[in-house]
């Protein structure tokens, strides 16, 4: 048994033992086991993972078991230089919220068993290499969110939980049809009926599919991606989000935009990456379309909202659709080292933009915890009564807007500058939304920490140590990986590589657009 | 001198004039709330570390000849690196912002003394000393970007020091965004760089500085960018981050807010060292400028335009430290326009442009300090049309601000007649190789002297002599030791300053007036010499003529030792009109004899102009940013709410609404029940029949 | 004869149902009735799985090929028996102290032997006789609660829409026989096969119609559907749950076995025609669901719309040979293991209404105990049940890791590998749908205010649910293959492809 299935079962005897008990301090204890076990092993899996790394299917911690032969379903896990730092990722994160959490009075044993059920599926998502278990791991993600947000939710938790449940519902079920469509068309053009993904992609991407016209390749190609837009969540499929982090706990919501909407992103990587050279080229410019799209909308939609926690699910948007313009550009034919710049940059941005974001919802949540409010206007001057949260919520949110030594510039750097050679005028519009995104952080930061203190609050008392150990542990990951972004970015960069130069991902140099193969533009 | 401590080679640890501030403000942050004086000292001695190393460094170049030098490590990205670059133009920057940082902050520990949050100003000015010599030490855009955006951060933090005050938190924010209007585009201008340097081989480190100007012909040649070449547009991307940072004309804005700081920090930030980083970046970027067509002649108009339209700006305002702020937009102006002249001078512009900037920094921190030290004593009176016969009361800091005074007017002999008469004689040249168009930021200059002298001194009249005007100047009280200490420094530098030009070489006054000029002569080595690296690789000199021609520059050679002959009317012409801008000033001001609101009415359209900044603000302000932008977020929140969102909810209704019109038909009667069930038989009938049919 | 120890477990089922009845009008302690039931189901179960790919044809005397023991007849007996099981185990809580519970177990018993002979008649008659069997007897099950007007409307209900699609089943079947001399399914299929031109005679396409219709109104297909609402709101609940987990798939068992062949066999392109049935079905069925207030009619709705998923079956069957083998096959073989994974769901979640009324019932006084606010905080009052009703609930709406989503799964798989994109989107929309109604039932329990303080939970009642997740949660794992497998032999033995 290997270390990604030990990891997945820690998690879910945690999950199962803390359903059991009984007070908070069981659930907790049983959880911080869980969850920093599960990190320890996360983190031994970073260390070993140069000596496990397979060569020939460049896995590392590769497993592979029968399942469900019949059809073709079959146990295959493994990561590697993207999908390790998620699973790094979404350890660091539940771990820490566990100890966020530190005094959750209401149905602490499901909340917690919630968490690291959470923790699970997400991880579940990143290791998949078999596309019945990653669509079951998708799925699965739903429901520890649902009733997370239904059960510790704020006022108009209904509608937002079943909203979020719905729509990502919808995506992916569309997004299962074109699994079906690979699967089949694999069978009949290769004889062997599998759900695998390496054998599926490559499949896909050597062309065997070919004989099926253009139309079904389109047809996977776009109800995949649909599936992961939606995720991520790319304008204009953007609406469930800001609802779901609204009513979400603060748990809810750093999970939610931490790791959750990272799966989208991973997709994008995992999946389409390989499919875009076979599929018709103009998606690969609606993809960066969508990306560009968030990018710009975002800042604008977050200045006209009141509500802190609302502006920061913009900035979720935004940031993400960086990804989405990292990875299109970087398949487009150009200079590979800057091809690879980017790709590594929208690799990294993932990482750093879920360490970020914990920051801004853990300090949305204890701004709403100690002042019961988290409308702006409401607010100001809490640098008055909180000055460590000031010094925390000040540095997330310069980090948020791309300040430099922050792992964010490191990452819309990379994509910036990688990106110009194959989308010149996606990276301009790009760089012209900065100003703005400084703009609505500046603006959130200023009314609420600044300013004189608003005495309707009354006496707010500081963060409390819970709160502010995750917080800055948290702040402290993304400035060292600003400063020196080595440890998680060479591990990308590895895997940038591979994808951009081997052959074995995009074609070599690059995907070459015909003339009229693009947008009009 | 010691004897091993020449053998130091202090090149090798220039990385430590950044770190050792850095470890200052780590120590700020954490410990020096508890201890030594609640904070300051660690500040101020890790700068007096970096100031070692700094000269240090000159003493192994200057005296000792030893070879421009730099040193790199990989950072992010293949190619992206963090260097550390060793010439005389790094460290003339190095030297002035590690000696006037350490006297300001040295000043501050007294002007500072009773604020509670002591520890977090020095923590922040520490952060922000060191994120300027890294930007100064830069040898690769990227890291001069990265503390480009650094002492921005510092400057947002230390502008809303007084964070309690709105008006301080929306300076700050005003100051972050009209910088980052023009840093967006000076990234997306790295990224072009970027983009352009990694398609050519032999490229190991895209962005750096050296690695660029070696590659300036494959550059030239590269595709044009919206119809103009490639490097063009990327100079003028870096022209836009200049004009944020170094408040150029129109994102000069934030300057005059960002007095709501504390004056130490105007004084060190907005005065000296951070505004000139714009210059700096010219400066160092001069060769890729110049190999650009029309790009200096851009940065000449602009400057010189700035030069003028600021001190125009100046001659209203009663805000004694935004009158200072002004000139400092328009000084600053001088050395853009300078830069710009560079299209004929060369690297003599850059020496220029830096001497200047080396003179400004003291003389105008030093009317910072010192006007700091007035709102000291006056309890935080600014107006000056409250102040008046200060002199008596702090003596002081009164003839401390006459010395800055005479400097920024460039009286005779003080460092300001060095720096600023030479660039407009400079600029003249310029304008006679480029024909009439190429007068105009000369005439800009000309006339800004005599703005100048005019609200300079009006200021210090108003400020210093007649009688008190309000109960708040009856009684000043003098500064504290620190303080003052740091007043007789500054004073002396701003004074002495002009000695650097001299050449000892023909003794004292042979070479001050003679201009032997060995500041600038160190200075014009910078470019053309060659640089080592620590990776072996040396970096020939460029040759700057071969780049010009790129650029379709012709640059005006002279013979060693030939002196152009100009005529002495052009030479002396800044003189006599400082002169007469200080003969208006003193014959309306001096005593307050003459109250000039008795001519000049509010209602006057011209000083209404003058008194609304030109209406930028406003236009700024009230018209885009409340007006336009805030129309536009609404509706984006309505498009996203009713629109995006509306169709989601839409389906859901629809849904719902059709299962309601459903149930009806579930009416519970048994006959409906049968009378379906044939229905749906002879509708399966037809259908069928249909399709067998069809 | 050795062929015939293939029938033990029909006969064995006779037989306790003659002893339960004879046993009841002797016994006072009837309440052991129900355990000598439980233990002659279980038994029947056994043999059935024990001989799972069993295939036995019995053609003399005195059956004389009108039935036929195969994979396919093996696994719907399964279900059949597995639903009768929980319903007996259910009952013996239900109907513990209640007279008349002889005759319960008998009919129930007697309504499983005629479901298991429908599911093994290779003749029309034979079918017929078990389809009116199982109807006879459940019609009477119905409305075994005397006192309660709502059940008696729902016997009523039931009985006069069965009459009438009887009839037209007989209808149909005797214009078959007309037109091909015989009622033995194999040689109206090569009969057909024989001579295309009998096909496309306006008589066949009547008869066809006249099928659909019949078997529609036990499958329950808009718009045949609407006496099931009613019928399994009214009913007692595990009655109800005999009724949409068992007596339909009977439906499903006839028309597998009729539709399959025959459409294989007639090449008629009858697909559209089973298309709009199917879709109409399915969304008709979740749509009425969204609305509904009672969760047990909600549950009946969801039932439809079942229905309309297994009957893609048909559709992609008839689309045959423009779908391929591999599609029909894997369509079959979805159905299949959606009938299996829906009738444990769906029985399941039937009698967990039940309990859940009758622990409403027993504390506070409400008029409808089944009516949503009564589920408020349920998660509270009643934590097993509401734990294990809402992943019955998860696996009816197809989300892992329960047997509902791998059934599921491999359904709306055929539907792409046939090429009927629409239909697949139609699908997987559908089921999207579905999960909102389900949810709404979750949220109710898990963060609605209880209404009163905590039950106690009938322990017989959770023991059931918990059997029926747990082989759900089982299924969705490993031995989840050993199903797809039988599931595909059973198809390979209707396809014949």
């Amino acid at each position: 048994m290997g270390m990604i299935t030990i990891l997945m079962l820690v998690l879910l005897a945690g999950a199962i033992l803390s359903l059991l008990t009984k007070t908070t301090a069981q659930a907790r204890g049983v959880a911080l086991v869980s969850s920093f076990g599960a990190l320890a092993i996360a983190i031994l899996m970073y260390l070993m993972y140069d000596a496990n790394f397979s060569t020939v299917t460049h896995y590392a911690f590769e497993e592979s078991g029968t399942w469900m032969p019949s059809i073709g379903i079959g146990y295959h896990v493994g990561v590697d230089g993207i999908s390790l730092p998620m699973v790094i990722l979404a350890t660091i994160v539940c771990a820490f919220c566990t100890i966020f959490s530190w005094t959750e009075s209401k149905r602490p044993n499901q909340f917690f068993a919630l968490l690291l059920l959470m923790d699970l599926t997400l991880i579940g998502v990143f290791v998949s290499l078999d596309f019945f278990m990653f669509y079951v791991f998708w799925e699965l993600t739903l429901l520890p969110m649902f009733f997370l947000i239904g059960i510790w939710g704020g006022p108009r938790k209904d509608y937002s939980a079943i909203k979020f449940l719905i729509y990502t519902h919808i995506a992916s079920v569309l997004m299962m049809l074109g699994i079906f469509a690979l699967y089949y068309f694999n069978g009949i053009a290769t004889g062997t009926y599998t759900f695998d993904i390496p054998i599926l992609l490559e499949a896909y991407r050597t062309g065997a599919l070919g004989q099926f016209g253009q139309f079904w390749l389109d047809f996977i190609f776009v109800t995949i991606m649909f599936g992961f837009m939606v995720k991520m969540p790319s304008v204009p499929f953007h609406t469930w989000l800001p609802d779901a982090h609204v009513e979400a706990p603060t748990i809810g919501s750093i999970i939610l935009a931490g790791v959750l909407l990272k799966m989208g992103g991973y997709g994008l990587f995992r999946v389409l990456l390989p499919m875009m050279g076979v599929a018709s080229t103009w998606f690969i410019y609606l993809i960066a379309l969508f990306g560009i799209m968030s990018i710009l909308y975002s800042p604008f939609a977050a200045l006209a909202q009141k509500d802190l926690k609302k502006l920061v699910a913009f900035s979720s948007i935004g940031h993400m659709g960086f990804i989405s313009l990292g990875v299109a550009a970087s398949a487009l034919a150009g200079m590979d080292p800057a091809r690879i710049v980017a790709h590594t940059g929208a690799m990294f941005q993932m990482f750093s933009h879920g360490i970020i974001t914990c920051v801004l919802f853990g300090c949305c949540g204890v701004i709403e915890h100690h002042t019961h409010t988290r409308i702006i206007d409401d607010l100001g001057g809490l640098t008055k009564k909180m000055p460590k949260l000031a010094i925390l919520m000040v540095a997330a949110f310069f980090a948020s807007l791309g300040l430099p030594l922050c792992s964010g510039f490191v990452a819309e750097f990379g994509i910036l500058s990688g990106s110009y050679g194959t989308m010149p005028i996606f990276v301009m519009l790009a760089a012209i939304s900065i100003p703005f995104t400084a703009g609505y952080h500046l603006w959130a930061v200023q009314r609420t920490m600044f300013g004189p203190y608003n005495e309707y609050l009354g006496d707010i008392k500081e963060i409390k140590w819970f709160e502010f150990l995750p917080l800055a542990v948290w702040v402290i990951i993304f400035v060292i990986l600003g400063i020196y972004p080595a440890p998680i970015i060479d591990m990308m960069h590895t895997t940038a590589d591979y994808f951009i130069t081997s052959g074995n991902v995009l074609p070599i140099g690059g995907i070459h657009v015909p003339p009229g193969g693009a947008f009009p533009w | 001198m010691d004897p091993n401590l020449t053998t130091i080679d202090f090149r090798l640890y220039a990385h430590w004039i950044v770190l050792l501030p850095m470890i200052g403000f780590l120590l700020e942050l954490l410990i020096g709330k508890y201890w030594w004086r609640k904070g300051g000292m660690f500040a101020t001695l890790s700068i007096f570390g970096s100031m070692i190393i700094s000269y240090g460094c000159l003493y192994n170049i200057y005296v000792q000849g030893m070879p421009f030098y730099e040193y790199s490590w990989e950072w992010f990205y293949p190619g992206i690196v963090a260097g550390f670059t060793i010439d005389p133009l790094s460290l003339a920057m190095l030297c002035m912002v590690s000696f006037v940082s350490f006297f300001i902050h040295f000043y501050a520990i007294g002007y500072m003394a009773h604020d509670c949050a002591k520890s977090v100003y020095f923590a922040e000015t520490a952060l922000f000393t060191g994120s300027m010599f890294g930007l100064v030490l830069a040898n690769n855009l990227l890291q001069l970007f990265i503390f480009w955006e650094m002492v921005g951060v510092c400057s947002y933090l230390l502008i809303g020091f007084w964070w309690h005050r709105p008006e301080a938190a929306a300076a700050g924010k005003k100051a972050w965004m009209s910088c980052s209007v023009g840093d967006c585009l000076f990234l997306l201008g790295i990224a072009i760089m970027y983009t352009l340097m990694v398609g050519i081989d032999g490229v190991t480190e895209p962005i750096s500085f050296n690695q660029i100007f070696q590659n300036l012909e494959h550059l030239h040649h590269a595709a044009p960018i919206f119809g103009m070449s490639a490097l063009t547009f990327i100079c003028i991307l870096f022209m836009c981050g200049v004009l944020g940072k170094s408040a150029g004309f129109p994102l000069h804005v934030w300057i005059p807010d960002a007095m709501e700081g504390p004056t130490t920090v105007s004084a060190l930030i907005h005065a000296a060292t951070m505004v000139t980083a714009g210059v700096y970046l010219i400066a160092r970027a001069f060769p890729i400028f110049l190999a650009a067509p029309n790009a200096l002649m851009i940065v000449a108009f602009m400057g010189a335009f700035t030069a003028l339209y600021a001190s125009t700006l100046g001659l209203v305002v009663n805000d004694l430290k935004r009158i200072f702020a002004y000139s400092t937009i328009s000084q600053l102006g001088y050395m853009i326009a300078i830069l710009g002249c560079g299209a004929v001078l060369g690297v003599a512009a850059v020496a220029f442009a830096l001497f200047h900037l080396v003179a400004h920094a003291f003389f105008k921190a030093l009317l910072f300090l010192s006007s700091g030290s007035v709102l000291h004593g006056t309890s935080n009176t600014r107006d000056i049309k409250e102040m008046g016969g200060l002199l008596k009361g702090m003596p002081w800091t009164g003839y401390a601000m006459l010395a800055g005074a005479l400097a920024l007017v460039a009286f005779p002999f003080t460092a300001g007649y060095f720096s600023k008469d030479k660039i407009i004689e400079e600029a003249y040249i310029y304008a006679t190789a480029h024909g009439a168009l190429g007068y105009l930021p000369w005439i800009f200059l000309v006339l800004g002297v005599i703005l100048t002298a005019t609200y300079t001194f009006r200021a210090w009249y108003l400020a210093m002599t007649g009688g008190p005007k309000s109960h708040l100047a009856v009684h000043p009280h003098e500064c504290d030791w620190w303080m003052r200490t740091t007043l007789v420094v500054l004073s002396v530098f701003a004074l002495g300053l002009g000695l650097l030009t001299a050449d000892w070489s023909e003794g004292f006054f042979k070479g001050l007036f003679k201009g032997g000029a060995s500041f600038w002569h160190f200075l014009e080595q910078t470019f053309v010499t060659e640089t080592q690296t620590a990776s072996g690789v040396v970096y020939p000199g460029l040759n700057m003529g071969d780049i010009a021609h790129f650029g379709g520059n012709h640059l005006h050679v002279l013979e060693p030792g030939v002196v152009h002959h100009i005529s002495p009317a052009v030479i002396y012409l800044p003189l006599l009109l400082m002169i007469a801008g200080l003969a208006i000033a003193t014959s309306l001001y001096y005593k307050n004899r003459v109250d000039v609101s008795k001519y000049i009415k509010k209602d006057n359209p011209l000083y209404q102009i003058l008194w609304n900044k030109y209406y930028l603000d406003y236009l700024f302000k009230d018209i885009i940013a409340e007006k336009i932008v805030m129309t536009v977020f609404t509706f984006w929140d309505v498009l996203d709410r009713y629109v995006i969102d509306g169709v989601v909810n839409l389906l859901s209704w629809i849904t719902i609404s059709a299962g309601q019109v459903g149930r009806k038909l579930q009416t519970g009667v048994v006959q409906n029940y049968a009378t379906a069930v044939i229905f749906g038989v002879s509708m399966l009938m037809i259908l069928v029949i249909i399709i067998r049919g069809g | 004869m050795v062929g015939y120890t293939a029938l033990l477990p029909e006969g064995l089922l006779i037989a306790t149902a003659v002893i339960v009845l004879l046993a009841g009008l002797f016994i006072k302690q009837k309440k052991i009735l129900g355990y000598i039931t439980l233990v002659g189901l279980l038994a029947s179960l056994g043999l059935v799985i024990k001989g799972w790919n069993l295939t036995a044809t019995f053609e003399g005397a005195p059956f004389y090929g009108a039935i036929v023991v195969d994979p396919f007849s093996q696994i719907f007996n399964a279900i059949f028996l597995t639903v009768g099981v929980l319903v007996c185990i259910s009952a013996l809580k239900a109907y513990g102290d209640n007279q008349r519970q002889d005759d319960f177990y008998s009919m129930m018993l007697l309504a499983t032997v005629g479901m298991m002979v429908v599911a093994m008649s290779k003749d029309l008659l034979t079918l017929f006789i078990g389809f009116e069997l199982a109807s006879i007897s459940t019609y009477a099950m119905a409305g075994f609660d005397k006192r309660d007007p709502k059940s008696i409307e729902a016997a009523l209900k039931y009985f006069l829409i069965g009459g009438l699609s009887s009839s037209l089943m007989v209808f149909g079947m005797a214009y078959i026989y007309g037109l091909t001399g015989s009622t033995n399914i194999d040689t109206i299929a090569s009969v057909f096969g024989a001579n295309p031109a009998l096909v496309t005679t306006p008589a066949i396409l009547l008869a066809m119609v006249m099928l659909i219709a019949g078997f529609g109104f036990k499958m329950a297909f808009v718009p045949f559907h609407m006496w099931a609402p009613d019928t399994y709101e009214g009913a007692p609940s595990i009655v109800s749950a005999l009724l949409a987990a068992g007596s339909k798939k009977m439906g499903f068992a006839a028309a597998f076995r009729i539709f399959i062949v025959g459409l294989i066999a007639m090449k008629l392109d009858w697909y559209i025609a089973f298309m709009i049935l199917a879709i109409l079905t399915m969304t008709v069925g979740n749509i009425l669901a969204v609305v509904q207030t009672s969760v047990k009619r909600m549950l009946a709705y969801s039932s439809i719309a079942h229905a309309g998923y297994i009957a893609v079956v048909f559709v992609v069957v008839a689309y045959y040979p423009h779908a391929p083998a591999l599609a029909v096959n894997h369509a079959v073989t979805g159905g299949l293991m959606h009938a299996f994974s829906h009738a444990i769901g769906k029985a399941a979640a039937f009698i967990a209404v039940g309990a859940i009324a009758y622990m409403i019932m027993s504390r506070d006084k409400v008029d409808d105990p089944n009516h949503i606010s009564n589920y408020d905080g349920l998660g509270k009052r009643a934590p097993m049940t509401a734990f294990l009703f809402a992943l019955l609930l998860c696996s009816l709406a197809g989300i892992p890791p329960l047997f509902g989503f791998t059934s599921k799964f491999v359904l709306f798989l055929s539907t792409i590998e046939a090429g009927l994109l629409g239909l697949a989107i139609i699908c997987v929309l559908n089921s999207a749908l579905s999960v909102y109604y389900y949810a709404k039932v979750v949220m109710r329990m898990y963060w609605g205010e209880p209404k009163g303080e905590a039950f106690v939970e009938p322990s017989t009642y959770v023991f059931v649910l918990a059997i029926a997740v747990i082989a759900l949660i089982a299924l969705f794992f490993a031995p989840g293959d050993l199903v797809y497998q039988w599931a595909e032999t059973a198809a390979h033995t209707v396809t014949g492809v």
